[in-house]
């Protein structure tokens, strides 16, 4: 029998070494090229692109350099696809209905849910995005998965459950079994990795260790996150790997256009590269311009892997610190972009508490630092006096913990290192719900008229 | 952008993409004009992932 993959293939350290490794000048090069024919087919089949890109008075025969792209082309966001969707359409689509191949909804924890179109062609491309992270850690065709997501309207599930097809690993579906039923699972079919939600792992070595069982000791190599940012956030990351014994790797995506950027091995939990083969990306000022390399901005991303639906210089609203020159001197061998510390924060999630601008990953960042505390946390936001307060719930490691001790201590690190005194309230452990996916961790109760867009 | 080894490569993957289209534009048999689509749609991966235009055979984009 043939070998499953020729044998230069198995031993090559890059899923795409022509594409990982090319020169900064050709991928700008192929991405201007990408984006060019992006446009026109963008303008020529779906009526929501021809309708903004009319209101903006551009066609694509004006989009011929980088400067037509950033500075004549409009921005598209959320609300965009949304107000389409209100109108009765199919927000944003641009194929016929045959070759619609599969429909996801966003899984924002605030707002009404969008609706997503995927072609076949799309899926075989973001089935990639995940190859590229596996297949540097080490992952190869004879490895196994089993999946601990159930199998809903997520397309970042979906989309790995492609990518393990194309690579052609062994797949083990835990969809809607219960924890013991998939720590079970893991004893008796041995995968060589797992996926799920951070916090959802977390919550399975936890289950494991009061049933006595180690999962160090267990088969799985890797682990593969995902529905919430967890293994961007290095507290976060320890905690998993050190319940596994196994390494986790990273990825950043937009549920309106997959998986974007992915860890490489040699990130460490540091920062991620933009996948530069099915996506561009830069980041800009609050005015919408384009800030300089490594300077911190808002994501702003095109797709070429969304040609159902296409995604177009999208405001993802996330800022991002990304650097595209000296990305070779890094010690994988990528030239793709990258992004340094991974997603810094949102535009629309900072809260300003006493003059103070404050992003949940910072203080997420904090409570592992902290001893006593875990990464089971909500942050409550509420308006008084006209100001903005920030309630941070977080549960204690142990039952014996002194919880107004620990409130303390975590309220002087927060001045210390965010610059102000933010409110702990430390809960008893396993008090705050778990959440299979994305899990809802951001509650904000101020006016209306105040809050800042929250439907992602 | 290519070197000469990928350079043939995108050339031949490009000529087995036209003569899968021509076959399917022949083909009544929807087994064989379903697996065929697939070749056509994996082909096109192939030269996408060789730094050719992200072209879906029958929604041409880039």
């Amino acid at each position: 029998m043939r070998p499953f993959l020729h044998p230069a293939s198995t031993d090559q350290s890059l899923w795409n070494p022509v594409l990982q490794t090319m020169s900064r000048a050709e991928l700008d090069e192929l991405h201007l090229m990408r984006i060019r024919g992006l446009v026109s087919y963008a303008y020529e089949n779906s009526p929501l692109h021809r309708s903004l890109y009319d209101a903006a008075g551009v066609t694509p025969a004006d989009i011929q350099t980088w400067q037509d792209f950033h500075e004549k082309l409009p921005f598209t966001d959320k609300p965009d696809l949304m107000a389409d969707q209100e109108a009765g359409n199919f927000p944003g689509l641009a194929v016929p209905a045959e070759y619609e191949a599969i429909y996801f909804q966003t899984t924002g924890t605030t707002g009404a849910f969008l609706k997503e179109s995927f072609s076949e062609w799309d899926m075989a491309r973001m089935a990639q995005h995940y190859c590229y992270v596996m297949w540097d850690y080490g992952v190869r065709p004879h490895d196994s998965v089993l999946i601990c997501f159930n199998f809903n309207t997520w397309a970042g599930l979906w989309s790995f459950y492609w990518a393990c097809r194309l690579m052609g690993l062994k797949i083990y579906t835990g969809s809607t079994m219960s924890t013991q039923d998939r720590l079970a699972m893991v004893d008796a079919w041995q995968p060589t990795m797992i996926a799920g939600t951070p916090t959802y792992l977390l919550h399975m070595a936890d289950e494991a260790r009061k049933a006595g069982r180690d999962l160090r000791d267990s088969s799985v190599k890797y682990m593969l996150g995902g529905g919430e940012p967890g293994f961007s956030i290095s507290v976060t990351r320890r905690a998993v790997e050190e319940a596994w014994g196994a390494v986790a790797m990273d990825g950043y995506g937009i549920s309106e256009a997959g998986t974007v950027f992915t860890a490489c091995k040699a990130s460490d939990g540091q920062g991620v590269h933009l996948i530069e083969d099915s996506f561009h990306s830069y980041a800009v000022d609050g005015a919408g311009n384009p800030v300089g390399d490594g300077e911190v901005g808002e994501n702003i991303v095109t797709s070429y892997s969304h040609l159902a639906q296409p995604i177009i210089k999208y405001r993802t609203h996330d800022l991002v610190r990304i650097q595209r020159d000296g990305v070779h001197q890094r010690s994988c061998s990528w030239t793709w972009a990258y992004l340094d510390g991974s997603v810094l924060g949102r535009t629309d999630y900072m809260v300003q508490i006493r003059g103070v601008n404050i992003y949940p990953s910072a203080v997420e960042a904090l409570l592992g630092d902290v001893d006593g505390a875990t990464n089971h946390y909500e942050m409550h936001i509420s308006r008084e006096a006209g100001f903005d307060r920030m309630e941070v719930r977080v549960e204690a490691r142990d039952d014996d913990i002194d919880t107004d001790n620990l409130a303390a201590k975590l309220a002087e690190e927060s001045r210390r290192r965010l610059g102000v005194l933010l409110e702990f309230t430390v809960v008893q452990p396993e008090s705050l719900p778990r959440y299979e996916l994305k899990s809802r961790r951001f509650f904000d109760n101020r006016p209306k008229e105040v809050r800042r867009e929250l439907d992602r | 952008m290519s070197s000469t080894g990928e350079q043939t490569m995108i050339e031949e993957l490009r000529d087995m993409a036209s003569r899968v289209a021509e076959m399917r534009e022949a083909c009544a048999n929807p087994g064989v004009d379903t697996a065929l689509r697939h070749a056509e749609m994996y082909l096109s991966l192939a030269l996408s992932n060789l730094g050719e235009p992200v072209v879906y055979p029958f929604l041409s984009a880039g």
